[in-house]
């Protein structure tokens, strides 16, 4: 189910592969990087110096009412935080520009990747999944290398910092705070294992949440067609999206408690201070100076602890997001460009299939012992039971599949050798479903030859019928079509599809006729339209009307996998075999109407 | 809508929720009041024992100080916990509520909408107004609560100095105020290109055959990383404004408190309105303490900024008048017997007319086939009928009664719908069978899937009935994807039935399976069909031919044949093939009528040995 399947996506724990392979996107940036860190030292130092130097002003200066001293103090201040200031600009502006740069990356490097898929892809990841993966898991990369990289180190050194001049004044004190950080270390540990699995469930609950809602919105009308709102909303709400929510409110449970117990930890280790250190004071081994700023030192000592293990969240997240973003970009891709391919030149469509095998990847059959010699302009029609392996006569000439043995050829040219886009230019593909995409009707037909004037596509629209009631919509060439292309009717969407076939003029056609979906006088309209189509140019048609059978120069009748008969539409009909029969059921009810309905318009007429 | 207005409609869904909030803000509340008194109160403690050289008196502070530790904790749990508790729960109350209106909305709303957008919307809009409930808006209102304090506090113990102290923050707030002018707009933009990158995809991921088809993969890339390109300027851009903001406010907090202790300083010196070391001293801690909420305004507003953007978008759908629902005073339909009626329709889509002064008289059990050219109003017609759009003038009745006078929960069910692609989702075969029924016995789902033709090839999945199907049913052909549309509308059993273009692109014996299949499905139910094949117009009670949104002409074939109008053209055009199709039969040999018989019967026995292969 595409729900378990989302949710075996949630991820895991810490990567390595992934952590190393995020961060050879970093190196572009070095520069920047470079850049952020040193700007982030002067974050650092303001952060260390800007207490003391403000503890100086007051007692060296305002308590011994020294003016200049005060100035000094203050202008020393405003120094470093101006330099802070800078720094932390310089820091935010660089590592945000990485990783603004990086995500475009990404997001181009993943769309590139999905072009180059093929078909079968399309059916196991449905698009609810892709715009996850290239919009939201990139965006989670985005804030970890805008703020964590760099966060995570600075808050490191500043912990650093802080136990270095903790131990320059005194080491009792400091190993007090080394025995709470050890505590807090281990409280840290144990609460990792419990987040983890909390927000392992959160994603794994989003991830089904996005795929019902992506599922729902597309098949909206069926839902009202079948009244199953009501059915549908109760899943989601008692469901679904209460799952979710339950799982969110579990992870928030587990944060509740770890956050506050870190300051309660705090506290504990501020009272120890107090009991160790005021007893010092007592024995007068201890300033009230030192003790108080080893008081005051300990809160600054939680905040740094406190945002790393807020961070833990994060890089969990951006391991998960990583590890989902780089097993799509490494899926195999199952055609390929050989190395050495060259560029298939200007063709006439001379296709030759020579002993053809096809298996699928699972070793069953679909095709054996294909021979077929189709001499460039002429039409073939495919014809054969649904699953006897027509389309995929047809995916291998487009090279969506690559044969298994044998050899397919153009113009003796093996289609593997060639690269497949100088292949697919040359070709053209109506399909039985016409997608169109949102835009006008002009740039539905000018797909298929994009540097086609405006003149040009209105004389392909002309040629194949469609010129009139393009101009009979609302804003004619220029009415937008809607997703889908649910504001057309089929017949009207298959004579785009022609027009722009027509306009890509290519030197072989391959069409998936879809004939029944069009209304009587559409179908004339088409029937002349194919016509011009097919004049000229190597077409392989899966034929379902039968003027295109009969008209065809090729008839080859497929059945499991292998042709059982090739020939013209006559010498087909005299040899009486399966083509015959397949003819004869295709047309036999409607003659035996049309016969007695003949019988019976000679006896309206003769009355 | 204005951004407070937005925002307000945004805190109505914080109601039904007010103790959490309210636990929440004590919390965040009472934690700042800790932070700011702790550090003093540890001072006087270590000020008092000191002076009373008393070793317990420092144990029971060190304990003061625990139990302190614990009151923090306790207060951190609750603004934390709740604060998130209560985010999730409002984000779950929006998801539900936009999703029970996107299923209600009306096809006409449909039709116009990208469904991406719709996606985009429920999700990433969602989430950011989450992220404001959990993040942005207590931490914004503590920060006035703390802002407001800290400000009093000050004024009370020594204006002059208050005034200095709190002098550089003026042109913070003027700058807050341009910072948030200025992030609005460009926030707005940065989420447009991220909808129109998902849209993109989207379409993209949908039209992926045509892509592969025109060999247009570089084209798309090109386009998409155009569109990629924008997003990185404008999504530049606002990170550059709140990269100037926030450390320019770090930046003030340290004005603040150079001016407190070198004015205070000078004013201490000249005794000036009583100003102590002590005072300049307490002001220096205060600022400190105002320090980090006055930091995180510029992710407030940032937050703000993004919730409320992003609520607007969600509202918007939210706010689309359903214009396909209930009457308030709607009744329940009751069992369909099978007459339908249309008085006088006039239909028009988007003030475009359609449809105009329909009327169509249907019995139960009758068949009612429809014909005309492209874009005639057939579709618009039989969509009239379960009220997927409602007519402009005239009205449709079933069984005597309005439909609009009825409930569509009650009306829709009784009428089963074969549209022109079967959308299928990703379920197994079963709950596709069964979604019009979720609660179906197995044994009725069989049933239906044997009538439909279907129950064969169904079992030729090595999973059967519990076979999952992907998101467009693409691992299934057309032809399977339309008989398991067949079954599922054969379980509601509906008494009226809609074929829209129903026998598509198949092949010769998928085509005698389907139509098989649907001829079971039509006995004795009221049918409209809009008709390709011949036979099914022949045999239909009343056919008839539309023209430019009205009736050109009715009657049964006979009668329509015998006028020698529309229909008897459209029929020459396909009696053209048959005639030359019988020719070359005779010519074979005038096996005609044996032939038939036997290779009809061939099929029939050969159907389950290749289905079975």
């Amino acid at each position: 189910m595409a729900l378990s399947q989302a949710a075996s996506e949630a991820g895991k724990g810490f990567d390595w592969q992934v952590t190393k392979r995020l961060f050879s996107y970093l190196k572009p940036y070095k520069k920047n990087v470079v850049i952020a860190f040193i700007s982030m030292m002067f974050v650092v130092i303001a952060n260390i110096m800007g207490p003391p130097l403000i503890g100086w002003a007051v007692d060296e200066g305002i308590r011994k009412g020294n003016m200049s001293l005060v100035g000094a103090g203050v202008f020393g201040y405003l120094m470093v935080q101006g330099l802070g200031f800078l720094g932390f600009r310089i820091q935010l502006v660089n590592m945000a520009y990485a990783g603004q740069r990086i995500i475009e990356k990404l997001r181009n490097e993943l769309f590139e990747k999905i072009q180059y898929f093929s078909m079968s892809f399309f059916s196991n990841y449905e698009t609810g999944r892709l715009i996850a993966r290239v919009i939201s898991d990139v965006s989670v990369l985005r804030e970890a290398i805008t703020f964590a990289v760099v966060g995570t180190v600075r808050e490191m050194l500043i912990l650093v910092g802080i136990l270095i001049s903790m131990s320059v004044i005194n080491l009792t004190l400091t190993g007090v705070a080394l025995v709470v950080l050890v505590v807090l270390i281990t409280i840290a540990n144990f609460w990792r294992i419990f987040a983890r699995k909390a927000y392992i469930r959160v994603r794994e609950t989003n991830a089904i949440v996005n795929a019902e809602l992506s599922e729902a919105f597309n098949g909206v009308r069926v839902t009202q067609a079948f009244a199953r709102e009501g059915y549908n909303y109760d899943r989601f709400t008692s469901k679904i999206d209460y799952n979710n929510r339950e799982a969110n409110v579990a992870a928030a449970r587990i944060s509740g408690f770890f956050f506050p117990s870190i300051e309660l930890v705090g506290g504990v280790a501020t009272g120890a201070m107090i009991y160790v250190g005021g007893t010092l004071v007592l024995k007068h081994q201890l300033s009230v100076f030192t003790l108080l700023t080893f008081v005051l030192y300990i809160d600054e000592f939680f905040f740094p602890i406190r945002m790393l293990a807020q961070r833990y969240n994060v890089f969990q997240a951006v391991m998960a997001a990583g590890d989902k973003i780089f097993t799509l970009l490494d899926t195999p891709l199952e055609i390929q460009d050989a190395p050495d391919a060259t560029e298939l030149p200007q063709i006439e469509g001379h296709v030759k299939f020579e002993n053809v095998e096809f298996r699928y990847s699972d070793g069953e059959m679909v095709l054996k012992g294909v021979n077929l010699d189709v001499p460039a302009g002429s039409t073939v029609a495919l014809v054969g039971h649904t699953g006897a392996g027509k389309s995929t006569i047809i995916k291998l000439v487009t090279r969506f599949y690559d044969i298994t043995s044998g050899s397919l050829t153009i113009d003796g040219h093996d289609v593997r050798h060639v690269t497949q886009e100088s292949l697919r230019r040359q070709m053209g593909v109506v399909l039985q479903e016409t997608h169109l995409f949102s835009g006008t009707v002009m740039e539905n037909i000018r797909y298929g030859r994009l540097d086609a004037s405006d003149e040009e596509v209105i004389d392909a629209a002309k040629a194949v019928g469609a010129h009139d009631f393009i101009m009979r919509l609302e804003n004619g060439y220029n009415t937008e079509v809607r997703e889908g292309g649910s504001l057309l009717s089929a017949g009207q969407r298959q004579l785009l599809a022609f027009a722009r076939a027509l306009l890509a003029d290519p030197r072989i056609l391959i069409l998936d006729e879809a004939t029944s979906s069009i209304d009587t006088q559409t179908e004339k309209i088409i029937q002349n339209a194919l016509e011009r189509l097919l004049k000229g140019r190597t077409s392989f048609v899966i034929a379902h009307r039968l003027s295109t059978i009969t008209n065809a120069d090729l008839i080859v009748v497929i059945n499991h996998g292998e042709i059982i008969e090739q020939g013209s539409h006559e010498a087909l009909l005299k040899q009486g075999g399966a083509y015959r029969d397949l003819y004869t059921m295709a047309y036999a009810r409607p003659l035996e109407d049309l016969k007695s309905e003949m019988a019976s318009e000679v006896t309206t007429a003769a009355d | 809508m204005s951004n407070f207005a937005v925002w307000k409609r945004l805190m109505g869904y914080m109601r039904p929720y007010w103790k959490w909030t309210s636990i929440a803000l004590f919390g965040i509340v009472g934690g700042s009041i800790l932070a700011i008194t702790i550090p003093s109160l540890l001072r006087w403690v270590i000020d008092v024992g000191v002076e009373k050289d008393d070793q317990s008196f420092m144990l029971r502070a060190g304990l003061l100080v625990v139990g302190l530790g614990l009151v923090r904790g306790f207060t951190g749990f609750c603004a934390r916990f709740f604060g998130e508790r209560l985010s999730h729960h409002i984000a779950y109350d929006v998801r539900n509520q936009l999703y029970n209106k996107v299923q209600h909305l009306h096809f006409g709303y449909h039709d116009k909408t990208q469904t991406g957008m719709l996606i985009t919307r429920a999700i990433s809009d969602v989430d950011e107004m989450q992220r404001y409930f959990a993040n942005g808006l207590l931490d914004g209102l503590s920060t006035m609560i703390l802002l407001v304090g800290v400000v009093v506090v000050m004024f009370i113990s020594s204006p002059p100095l208050a005034v200095i102290a709190l002098l550089p923050i003026v042109p913070l707030i003027f700058m807050s105020k341009s910072y948030a002018e200025r992030l609005d707009p460009q926030w707005k933009k940065v989420m447009e290109h991220v909808q129109n990158l998902s849209e993109h995809l989207q379409q993209n991921a949908v039209g992926a055959q045509v892509v592969r088809a025109f060999a247009r993969e570089k084209y798309e890339l090109k386009k998409f990383e155009e569109e990629n390109a924008k997003l990185f300027t404008d999504q530049l851009r606002s990170v550059n404004l709140w990269t100037t903001y926030m450390p320019i406010s770090n930046f003030v907090i340290a004005c603040c408190v150079a001016m407190t202790l070198f004015v205070g300083g000078l004013m201490e010196r000249s005794h000036v309105a009583g100003v102590t070391v002590g005072m300049v001293a307490a002001f220096n801690a205060y600022i400190l303490l105002i320090g980090q909420p006055v930091r995180f305004l510029g992710f407030v507003i940032l937050l703000f900024t993004q919730a409320v953007t992003s609520s607007r978008r969600v509202f918007e759908i939210m706010d689309v008048p359903i214009e396909i629902d209930d009457d308030p005073n709607a009744q329940a339909m009751p069992a369909i017997q099978g007459y339908v009626n249309f008085e006088n329709v006039s239909f028009a889509y988007d003030s475009e007319p359609v449809l105009k002064n329909i009327n169509i008289e249907a019995k139960p059990g009758q068949v009612i086939a429809l014909l005309g050219q492209t874009g005639s109003g057939k579709s618009s017609l039989i969509n009239l009928i379960p009220r997927f759009y409602d007519v402009t003038a005239g009205r449709v009745t079933i069984d005597g009664i309005d439909i609009r006078d009825v409930r569509l929960s009650t009306l829709r069910p009784q009428i089963g719908i074969v549209l022109q692609e079967s959308v299928l989702f990703s379920a197994t075969i079963r709950e596709n069978i069964a979604y019009g029924r979720p609660d179906i016995s197995m044994d009725e789902i069989i049933t239906a899937a044997k009538a439909a033709n279907a129950h064969d090839f169904i079992l030729e999945f090595p999973q059967g009935y519990e076979t999952e199907i992907g998101e467009r049913g693409v691992t299934l052909s057309g032809g399977q994807r339309q008989r398991v549309a067949i079954a599922r509308a054969l379980l509601v059993n509906p008494r009226i039935l809609i074929l829209d273009d129903s026998t598509s692109s198949v092949d010769t014996r998928t085509e005698y399976l389907i139509q098989e299949a649907l001829n079971r499905l039509m006995e004795g139910r009221t049918t409209f069909v809009i008709a390709q094949r011949l036979t099914t117009v022949q045999n239909a009670d009343q056919i008839l031919v539309l023209n430019r949104g009205e009736i050109a002409e009715r009657g049964t074939h006979h009668e329509l044949l015998a006028k020698n109008g529309l229909y008897a053209e459209i029929y020459q055009l396909q009696l053209a093939d048959q005639e030359r199709l019988k020719h070359e039969l005779m010519a074979l040999g005038g096996l005609l009528e044996r032939d038939n018989v036997r290779s009809t019967d061939k099929i029939k026995v050969r159907v389950p040995q290749m289905s079975s292969s």
